[in-house]
C-alpha cells in the first residue's frame, strides 16, 4: 500500500518536472497576430517604402544582406561580398540552397532581375534614388553577381537593405499574390481587415516555429491597446510613452523599445523671412528646450537630439554638443537680428496627438523670444504638399530612414537633393561633406565626414534638430525571442539567429 | 403675475443652470485658477482633487476647470451665434415666403429642401474643410444648415395665420401685407421661435463639439469641450476625467436647453391652459 503511495508521488514529481522543462522549451505551432497602426495596400516591394509594408515584405521576401539588431551588416541571400577595383566594383556570393515559395530555385538572375526592377526609370520605385550611383548590375555565375558603380560609394550595402530579392518568373504578379523566399508564404489580404501569411517550411534558414502570420490594422490607438491587453493581438505597435508604465504592470504584456534611426525637426523656411537670417534660426533653436518636450510629450519614448545622427549609429559622435538651450542667448540673437517687433509666423504639424501637443509646447516656448506661433494642423496629404511645395514658415516633421547616415543626411541637406531638402538649405561646404561621407567605403573616414558635417549644421541651423523617437512595441509574454529591430521593422525568423516561437 | 407663479419647474432648472454657465463661462478670467494655457511640467495629467487642481489636468499639465470654462465661452458664442444669425435669417426668409405665397415660396421651399437632403454634420464638415479651422468658419457651418428649420417653421405656421380672422379683419380695413406681417403675423409665431431656438442651441453646441473633437473647430492651444475630448481620447483610461468633465458638462448644458425648451413650450403653448 504505501509503496504504491509511493510510486504515485514520484510518478507526480516527474510529471511536474517535466510540464517545467516543456514550459521553457520552444514550442511549434499557433498564430501570431500583430496590430499596426495602418493597412498595408502595397504588397510589391519595390513599389512601397512605408514601415508598415516593409513590415509584411520582409516575411515574404528576402535581400542580400540585413541588420542585425545591434546594426551590423550580417549576410541574408548574400554569404560574402567583397570590394573591387577601389570600390568601383561589388561582388556579392550568393546561398545556393533558397527555393521560391512556389519551389523554383533562387539564382542570381533573379537578384540582376530584382536590382534592375527596382533601377529601371519606367518602373518608378520609390527606392529607385537610394541606388543612383549604380551602372550596372551582372550575374557572373549561377551564385555570383556583381554590381558596377559610377563612383565609390560606402552607402551601398545600406541601399541594398531596401531591395527584396523577388522571382523573374512570378514578377508580374507581386502585388495580388506575392511569392518571395522569405519565411512566410502568402495566403490572402483583405483591405482594412487582416493579411494572412503561412510559415514556410523550406525556408533556408529553416521553417518559422509558429505556423501561421497575421497582419490586422488597427488605427485607433485606445483599441488597438486593449486588444493586446485581451491578447486578442500579440504585437501592437505605436505605444504612447505615458501607456507604458501602466502595461509593463499588466501580466500578460512586456514593452520593448530600442532607439530608432530617425531624427524629428523643427524646419525651418530657408529662404522665407525672418528665417532667412541665420540668427533668427539659432535664437529659435536655442530658445527650445528639447529636453523638456521630451519629458512632456515623449516620456520613455524618445531622447533629446544633440545632432541629426541618433546614439545607435556607428557615426553618432557622443563628444558633440549641439545648440543647447539658452534663453539669454536667444534673445541677444532676436535683437541682434532685428526682426519685427510683432512677428507672427505659422507653424505647420501633421495631424497626430503627439505632434499637437508639442506644437502647443513649442509655441510656448517661442513666445519667450517674442515670437508669436499661429499652429496649423493639416492632414497627412495637405502637409506633404505644402512641406514639399516649400510653401509654410516653420514645420515639424519626423525623418527616419536606414541606419545609414548617408540616407539620414543626404536628402534633407544638400542643395542637388531637389524634392526633400525642403528648407532649400544651401551650403557647398555641407554638400562636399555628403558627397564624401557617401564616396568612402571606410567606415572610421566616413564617420569623420560626418562629423564634420554635423559642425557646419550646427553653425547653420539650417532646422533644429530635436529629438530621436523610440520603436516601442508591446507583445503578450507569451511571444519569445522577440524585440523590434532598430529599423522599426519586425523579424522572426532570420539567418542571424533570430527565432521567434509562441507559447499556447 | 398668475401665469409666473405657474411656471413650470423645467424652465427654473434649465434656466438656472444656463444662468450658472452664462457666468461661469463670461467670468472665466475671473473664476480660472490658472491661465487656461499655462503648462505645469510637474502636473502632467494630475487626476481631480490635486491640489491647486480641482478638476485635475490635462497632457500638457493645463488645469482642466480653467480650460473648460473657457471652454464654455466657445460652446456658448457658437451655439447663441448660431442661433442668432440662422433664426434672423430663417424667419426672415419663413415670412416672406409665407407672406408672398407664388413662386417665392417656391423657390424658398426648393432651396431649404436642398439643404435638408444634405447628412447636416458631413455639410459641416466639408465647409470647414475648404475654409480651414477656426470658430468663424464653424459658426458659419452651422448656420448654413441650421436656418432651414426656423424658415419651413415659421412659413408653416404663417399659412395657417394668414386665415385668421384676426388677419383677415386687419386685411379689411387696408392694412398693407408688411404691416399684417410684423403686428399680427410675426407675434404669432413668436413662440414657435424661442422654442427652437433653445433646441437649435443645444445642437449647435453638440455639433461644435463634435467638429472640434475632428479637429475642425478651435485651433490649439485654445479650448473647446470637444478638443479637450478629443486631445484626451488616447489617454481614456490612463486620464479618464479629462473625457469625463467636459463630457458631462455637454450633457448637463444640452440637457438643461431641452428642459428649457420643453417648460417653454408647454407653458407658452395656449391650448395648454
Amino acid at each position: 500500500m504505501r509503496t504504491k503511495y509511493l510510486l504515485i508521488f514520484f510518478i507526480l514529481i516527474l510529471l511536474s518536472l517535466s510540464g517545467c522543462t516543456a514550459g521553457e522549451s520552444p514550442e511549434t505551432g499557433g498564430t501570431l497576430v500583430v496590430g499596426q497602426s495602418t493597412d498595408v495596400e502595397i504588397l510589391d516591394p519595390h513599389r512601397h517604402k512605408d514601415l508598415y509594408a516593409v513590415r509584411v515584405s520582409d516575411q515574404l521576401f528576402d535581400k542580400l544582406v540585413m541588420l542585425n539588431h545591434q546594426g551590423e551588416f550580417k549576410p541574408s541571400l548574400a554569404t560574402s561580398w567583397t570590394v573591387h577595383d577601389d570600390g568601383m566594383r561589388w561582388r556579392f556570393q550568393l546561398r545556393n540552397d533558397v527555393v521560391f515559395h512556389d519551389g523554383e530555385p533562387m539564382t542570381a538572375d533573379d537578384v540582376v532581375f530584382s536590382l534592375n526592377r527596382v533601377l529601371d526609370p519606367e518602373f518608378e520605385s520609390p527606392h529607385k534614388g537610394d541606388l543612383g550611383f549604380v551602372r550596372e548590375v551582372r550575374a557572373e555565375e549561377t551564385h555570383q553577381v556583381s554590381i558596377e558603380l559610377e563612383e565609390p560609394n560606402g552607402a551601398l550595402l545600406s541601399a541594398l537593405l531596401n531591395v527584396h530579392v523577388v522571382p523573374e518568373h512570378a514578377a508580374d504578379r507581386l502585388n495580388e499574390q506575392p511569392v518571395g523566399s522569405g519565411p512566410f508564404v502568402f495566403e490572402e489580404r483583405q483591405a482594412d481587415e487582416r493579411i494572412v501569411l503561412k510559415a514556410f517550411n523550406d525556408y533556408w534558414a529553416g521553417a518559422p516555429m509558429f505556423s501561421e502570420l497575421v497582419f490586422r490594422p488597427i488605427p485607433e490607438t485606445s483599441t488597438r491597446l486593449v486588444e493586446l491587453e485581451t491578447g486578442r493581438i500579440h504585437i501592437a505597435d505605436g505605444i504612447p510613452g505615458e501607456e507604458m508604465e501602466r502595461l509593463t504592470d499588466l501580466d500578460g504584456v512586456e514593452v520593448a523599445s530600442t532607439v530608432g534611426s530617425n531624427y524629428s525637426v523643427l524646419a525651418f523656411n530657408n529662404e522665407r523671412s525672418p528665417f532667412d537670417d541665420p540668427r533668427v534660426r539659432r535664437a529659435v533653436g536655442k530658445a527650445i528646450d528639447a529636453q523638456r518636450l521630451v519629458e512632456l510629450v515623449y516620456p520613455g519614448t524618445a531622447v533629446a537630439a544633440e545632432g541629426p545622427i541618433p546614439p545607435t549609429s556607428w557615426a553618432y559622435d557622443d563628444s558633440f554638443e549641439g545648440l543647447g538651450f539658452d534663453l539669454g542667448a536667444a534673445r541677444r540673437l532676436m535683437d541682434e537680428a532685428d526682426v519685427d517687433q510683432d512677428l507672427s509666423v505659422e507653424l505647420m504639424i501633421s495631424e497626430d496627438e503627439r505632434m499637437e501637443r508639442g506644437g502647443v509646447l513649442l509655441k510656448s516656448m517661442l513666445e519667450e523670444i517674442g515670437m508669436d506661433i499661429d499652429l496649423t494642423a493639416l492632414e497627412w496629404g495637405t502637409f506633404m504638399e505644402r512641406m514639399l511645395g516649400r510653401d509654410y514658415d516653420m514645420l515639424r516633421v519626423a525623418w527616419s530612414t536606414d541606419p545609414d547616415p548617408d540616407a539620414l543626411l543626404y536628402g534633407l541637406h544638400h542643395s542637388g537633393s531637389e524634392m526633400l531638402n525642403f528648407t532649400r538649405y544651401q551650403n557647398p561646404q555641407a554638400d562636399e561633406l555628403l558627397d564624401r561621407g557617401r564616396r568612402q567605403a571606410d567606415v572610421s573616414a566616413r564617420a569623420e565626414s560626418y562629423r564634420e558635417f554635423q559642425e557646419i549644421v550646427l553653425e547653420d541651423v539650417p532646422m533644429v534638430y530635436l529629438l530621436h523617437e523610440n520603436q516601442v512595441v508591446g507583445h503578450r509574454k507569451g511571444v519569445n525571442g522577440f524585440r523590434p529591430h532598430l529599423t522599426g521593422a519586425f523579424y522572426f525568423k532570420t539567418g542571424f539567429g533570430v527565432n521567434t516561437w509562441l507559447r499556447q | 403675475m398668475n401665469r409666473l407663479s405657474r411656471l413650470d419647474p423645467r424652465i427654473i432648472v434649465g434656466a438656472g443652470i444656463l444662468a450658472l454657465l452664462l457666468i461661469g463661462a463670461l467670468g472665466a478670467s475671473a473664476f480660472a485658477p490658472h491661465p487656461p494655457e499655462r503648462i505645469h511640467d510637474d502636473f502632467i495629467m494630475a487626476p481631480p482633487g490635486t491640489p491647486g487642481f480641482l478638476l485635475g489636468t490635462d497632457t500638457l499639465g493645463r488645469d482642466l476647470l480653467s480650460r473648460m470654462l473657457y471652454g464654455a465661452r466657445v460652446s456658448l458664442l457658437v451655439g447663441a451665434s448660431v442661433v442668432v444669425i440662422a433664426g434672423i435669417f430663417g424667419v426672415t426668409v419663413g415670412l416672406v415666403a409665407g407672406a408672398m405665397g407664388g413662386w417665392v415660396d417656391h423657390v424658398a421651399m426648393r432651396i431649404t429642401e436642398i439643404i435638408l437632403s444634405f447628412p447636416p454634420l458631413l455639410l459641416a464638415v466639408a465647409i470647414v474643410g475648404v475654409r480651414g479651422p477656426g470658430v468663424p468658419n464653424l459658426i458659419i457651418a452651422l448656420v448654413v444648415f441650421s436656418w432651414t428649420d426656423y424658415a419651413r417653421v415659421v412659413r408653416g405656421e404663417m399659412l395657417a395665420l394668414r386665415e385668421e380672422p384676426y388677419v383677415e379683419a386687419g386685411r379689411s380695413i387696408g392694412m398693407t401685407e408688411a404691416q399684417l406681417v410684423l403686428r399680427y403675423m410675426l407675434p404669432g409665431v413668436a413662440n414657435s421661435i424661442v422654442i427652437l431656438g433653445t433646441f437649435g442651441m443645444a445642437s449647435a453646441i453638440l455639433a461644435e463639439a463634435a467638429l472640434s473633437f475632428l479637429g475642425l473647430g478651435v485651433v490649439a492651444p485654445a479650448a473647446s469641450w470637444g478638443s479637450i475630448l478629443s486631445d484626451a481620447r488616447v489617454f481614456l483610461r490612463l486620464a479618464p476625467h479629462l473625457v469625463v468633465f467636459p463630457g458631462l458638462a455637454l450633457m448637463v448644458t444640452v440637457m438643461a436647453l431641452h428642459l428649457l425648451g420643453d417648460g417653454l413650450r408647454d407653458w407658452l403653448d395656449p391650448r395648454s391652459k
